[in-house]
């Protein structure tokens, strides 16, 4: 199943969850966006290309050129949206973005995006 | 005994000059001669990679004023102590602490005080400063500085109202066992300014600062498609095993903290609730 497809069949399952796409952060392309009613597409692709710079953070490393590490997970919540990022296990430069209304549940959105990353590897 | 100079380096503000401190390592004892064309302006005393104190040439009563203010000393008894105390080679600070005459907290907060406005006074202008290493002078650890928190003091100088006003977010929404830091965003200033600190922040003020920009940066990001008062959190280590980093704006004061990993679920919650009561007093 190619990307796209696996955006829209994730996407589907989950009804909180109104928009998922996966993001390249080394070329820096979305690779697959599905979107459900009328989220604008725009948004959601800015969160996209976001996924680089925030899906990461500092180490604790006292060095002065140290840079910031790649991390698992993060999130974005604010006044009408919870944006939840998870970076694909096996393929680690692949972060799979999911849009939700404020009102989720965000442990419920973050666990199911989680599921969704480990399902993106072998599609991407 | 003639001891080597190193580190050779140009400094302008506090922040350059804990950033050569930083870069000499957590090892390093001596001190930092301060000079500008050659004539000597002060030192920066170190030990164990801590700032002791600093001294700048004219600056000298300006700690005993900050030592009367918060003592029980006048200040004519406060100039013989000093004088006892330079001819017996004895710490000033710590005799008045051991006579009763001072409360630690107090001689920390004049040292402080003092080490920054000498830093500033050093700095202002441009100076070039080099590291003499040198045996300790067995300064107690309580009463020297990490270089995160005189950057953090310098800041809080700067921006008194925003780091008051950072203070009681801080307090108000993290908990025993983490830390944070607010960060102050002048035009002025190619960087955020770190002004109020929470809890055990990372030692040096390098590190800090580079948290201070990761979120000052990743919020400028996630301004592009969501709103100002956006929490962003981010999990490190593994999963079920892992910390949290949380930023978020507040009143235009950059706040970034880590925390355990049901740290943010707290966040949220208090945010929500101080901005409902904030509503309410609106109405």
């Amino acid at each position: 199943m190619g990307i796209e497809l696996t955006m829209k069949a994730a996407l589907s399952s989950q009804h909180d969850a109104v928009a998922l796409a996966c993001m390249d952060t080394r070329s820096g392309l979305v690779l697959g966006l599905s979107l459900r009613s009328d989220v604008p597409r725009d948004d959601v692709e800015i969160a996209a290309l976001s996924a680089a710079e925030l899906c990461s953070a500092p180490s604790h490393s006292d060095a002065p050129d140290a840079s910031d590490e790649p991390c698992d997970e993060s999130f974005v919540a604010s006044t009408n949206w919870v944006h939840a990022y998870a970076r694909v296990p096996t393929r680690r430069d692949l972060v799979v973005v999911g849009l939700a209304p404020s009102n989720a549940n965000i442990a419920l959105l973050r666990a199911w995006l989680r599921k969704v990353a480990e399902t993106v590897g072998p599609d991407a | 005994m003639a001891y080597a100079i190193s580190h050779d380096a140009e400094i302008k503000t506090v922040y350059e000059a804990c950033a050569l401190v930083d870069e000499l390592g957590a090892t390093s004892t001596g001190e930092v001669v301060v000079s500008r064309d050659g004539d000597p302006l002060g030192a920066v005393f170190l030990e164990r990679g801590r700032v002791c104190w600093a001294a700048a040439r004219g600056l000298a009563r300006r700690l005993t004023e900050l030592l009367v203010a918060r003592s029980t000393l006048s200040p004519d008894q406060m100039e013989a102590t000093f004088a006892a105390c330079k001819a017996g080679r004895i710490p000033l600070g710590e005799h008045l602490v051991n006579r009763g005459a001072l409360r630690g907290e107090d001689l920390r907060s004049a040292l402080l005080q003092h080490t920054v406005e000498s830093l500033a006074f050093l700095c202002k202008g441009g100076a070039r400063a080099g590291f003499h290493a040198r045996p300790g002078g067995g300064y107690s650890p309580k009463f020297t500085f990490q270089t995160a928190e005189l950057v953090a003091h310098a800041g809080a100088l700067s921006h008194g109202t925003e780091a008051t006003r950072a203070r009681a977010v801080m307090n108000a929404i993290f908990a025993p066992g983490e830390w944070a830091a607010a960060f102050a965003r002048p035009l002025s200033s190619a960087f955020p300014e770190p002004v109020a600190l929470y809890g055990d922040v990372p030692n040096a003020a390098t590190t800090l600062l580079r948290f201070g920009k990761w979120a000052a940066s990743a919020l400028d990001v996630a301004s592009t498609f969501t709103d100002d008062g956006a929490l962003l959190t981010v999990s490190r280590g593994p999963r079920g095993a892992s910390s949290a980093l949380v930023a978020f704006r507040s009143e235009g004061i950059v706040v970034m903290g880590e925390t355990g990993a049901l740290g943010p679920a707290r966040i949220m919650n208090r945010r929500a609730q101080q901005r409902r009561s904030k509503a309410h007093g609106a109405l």
